[in-house]
């Protein structure tokens, strides 16, 4: 396929040239005929000019009087001898040559020369030699003005025809929807379009893969939402078949149970929505990371105080700030805390720590729950995944929650489940922007620290 | 009557077991495939209630498993995918009904009534046997037209007897149909509830076929 500039560059030039060829020929049989009509103008006031010397006046050339040239002839005595017409009597010019003059109100084009014994000097009215040089010019142009709504034509024709491809790419994006995200085809476009197509492709199945998550995740959701209204569903006909007030409590205190089970289900959606990639802008406040982890404890204190699970902050000199947005990380250790005392057993353990692993600042949430297996350890990040065998009701959401704000915030997340030591330890890691790395530190250890 | 439910969500499995028991079926409840295959090889169940979307084992493959070893109890499946393909694959698995999450549990104790009585070969909704006549539904219970008050453990014995008759049940099994793992056995329970029953349905309703089991003929 030619570039379009090719294309434009052939067509245009080839029909330019073709019609500047019928152009010329016209112009060229044109300025022909009026050249000999010219001469035949010439031949006729010659014989017009010379018929007063036979001294016929002919009354039927009267008419054209004012085209006519008039030539007159002094003798040596200044004695005007001839004149062609009578009615448009000149005075004689003496200098000669080719001259301009004025006579009342008409301006005369003149030659004259002496002849040795006789003064000859032939006039033209300048209004007539103007209005016929015109006229011939008029004639001649003609072509050249029919030419142009030629022209005008034969560049729509091509320009229409270049853009073709245009067009068709313009039907096929058009054609394009949300159910139909297949790449538009590259094939008879010309280059120049090539990258425009490429580019959209990209953007198709950037867009295509982004519809495709939206839709599982949306009918995950709806799936995962069954499980809870299944529950309430059937706690409250067993509510309705309490046979007493006692058995009606207990039913009531399930049917309770589960219907914060849904709604935390309902909120972990909105929150994972909330932090999907893109959603949160503002990533640019600083976040001082002890402060944030004494903050949660703060909010887990009651939670923890009742199941007398011993949560506390490991208090650091060192203020560990990170970029990032305040409200998601705030989100990410929330979800972090509360997986732990989820799955820690009544009377255990949560510490919450800010150490620095090579040179990066970092959180740390350290358990005695039971762990993550090993060959769980990847799947956990997934939505509603839930390990086998797990008593503890959690929505499957918080840890793909935690791993997006991560993601988000440039930090990566590393699970250690030792098998002589239960529990769980969640370290994150912010490594900073690209621009401003972390001070190597290799001697201290991910494992060690 | 005795079910395995196989459902991994706690409250929906404690829902529908507390809904199970106050309809006195016996039954144990498991949280996973593997434990399902491990409950399905070592006892015998009337039915298994199966929650597909299970961690790990899935419960279509502890179906197919278990039918390929030949095992021919009915299989309820509860699950909340709901798509014609899901349950197309489902039944063809060797389902016998397949019931979608958010159910109702009237309609799960339904379907299970239901599967358990073609699974005898039953067609009628109501048991009779020499002018007994048990409603598997309300579990009343009358002969020859009087209404007899039985308990939830003896109308449940009375059933595994009757439907159908003439089957020779050990004790063994009949302990089986009357308790899950939770409930406590206690060494001659069956034989009391055997006795209650002669005294309301009369000596001869109920055989005693020496060192096997009981029996309820087909003719008297």
């Amino acid at each position: 396929m030619r570039t379009l500039r090719q294309q434009l560059l052939l067509w245009l030039l080839g029909g330019m040239f073709v019609c500047s060829m019928i152009a010329g020929s016209a112009l060229y049989l044109k300025v022909r005929e009026e050249a000999n009509e010219l001469f035949d103008v010439q031949l006729r006031q010659a014989t017009q000019s010379l018929s007063a010397l036979t001294g016929v006046a002919d009354s039927d050339d009267h008419e054209e009087l004012e085209d006519q040239v008039v030539v007159q002839v002094w003798d040596q005595k200044g004695v005007l001898v001839y004149s062609s017409s009578l009615q448009a009597a000149l005075p004689r010019y003496a200098q000669g040559g080719y001259q301009t003059v004025r006579i009342g109100d008409k301006h005369w084009r003149i030659y004259a020369k002496n002849r040795q014994s006789v003064f000859i000097q032939a006039a033209q009215p300048v209004d007539v030699r103007e209005a016929l040089a015109k006229k011939i010019a008029m004639r001649s142009l003609s072509p050249f003005l029919l030419l142009i709504p030629v022209l005008g034509v034969l560049i729509w024709i091509v320009v229409g025809r270049s853009m073709r491809p245009l067009n068709r790419l313009a039907d096929a994006v058009g054609r394009r929807s949300a159910d139909a995200l297949q790449p538009l085809s590259a094939d008879g476009l010309p280059p120049e379009i090539r990258p425009v197509v490429e580019a959209l492709n990209d953007l198709l199945e950037q867009l295509d893969h982004a519809l495709a998550t939206q839709r599982a995740f949306v009918a995950d959701a709806a799936h995962e939402l069954r499980s809870p209204l299944t529950a309430l569903k059937l706690q409250l006909q067993l509510a309705e078949y309490a046979a007493n007030d006692e058995q009606r409590a207990v039913a009531f205190h399930k049917l309770h149970d589960r219907l914060d089970r849904a709604s935390r289900l309902v909120q972990q959606l909105l929150t994972l929505a909330r932090q999907e990639p893109g959603y949160v802008r503002d990533h640019n406040e600083a976040v001082d990371l002890q402060l944030l982890a004494q903050q949660i404890v703060a909010d887990y204190y009651v939670l923890a105080e009742r199941r007398k699970i011993d949560l506390g902050v490991e208090t650091s000199s060192l203020s560990q700030i990170v970029q990032g947005n305040a409200d998601s990380l705030r989100i990410l250790l929330s979800n972090l805390v509360d997986n732990a005392l989820r799955y820690s057993a009544n009377g255990g353990k949560v510490d919450i720590s800010t150490p620095v692993i090579e040179g990066c600042p970092a959180l740390r949430i350290a358990d005695n729950g039971p762990g993550i297996a090993q060959n769980d350890q990847t799947r956990v990040f997934d939505r509603f995944f839930r390990g086998e065998e797990t008593t503890a009701w959690g929505s499957g959401l918080g840890l793909a929650i935690v791993k997006n704000i991560a993601d988000a915030h440039a930090a990566t997340i590393h699970l250690t489940t030792t098998s002589e030591k239960h529990g769980l330890t969640v370290t994150l890691v912010f490594h900073r922007s690209k621009n401003q790395q972390c001070i190597e530190m290799h001697s201290t250890n991910l494992s060690k620290t | 009557m005795r079910i395995l439910l196989v459902e991994d969500d706690q409250m929906i499995g404690e829902s529908v077991e507390e809904g199970l028991r106050l309809q006195h079926y016996a039954v144990d409840w498991v949280r996973s495939g593997s434990t399902a295959t491990v409950a399905l090889s070592c006892n015998m169940y009337d039915l298994i209630l199966l929650d597909l979307g299970l961690p790990k084992k899935l419960g279509l493959d502890v179906l197919a498993e278990y039918r390929k070893q030949g095992g021919n109890t009915p299989v309820l499946i509860l699950t909340a995918r709901d798509t014609p393909a899901e349950r197309v694959k489902g039944l063809d698995a060797g389902a016998d009904d397949y019931l979608v999450k958010p159910f109702d549990l009237n309609e799960l104790l339904a379907r299970i009534r239901a599967l358990l009585r073609r699974h005898t070969g039953r067609t009628q909704p109501i048991i009779t046997c020499h002018g007994l006549v048990l409603n598997p539904a309300s579990h009343a219970v009358t002969l020859h037209g009087a209404v007899l008050s039985l308990s939830a453990r003896e109308f449940a014995l009375l059933q595994a007897l009757i439907d159908p008759p003439g089957r020779v049940i050990s004790k063994t099994q009949l302990e089986e149909k009357l308790y899950g793992w939770q409930d406590e056995v206690e060494s001659n329970t069956v034989e009391v509830y055997i006795h209650h029953l002669r005294k309301k349905l009369g000596t001869d309703f109920i055989k005693n076929v020496r060192g096997v089991g009981y029996m309820v003929p087909d003719q008297l």
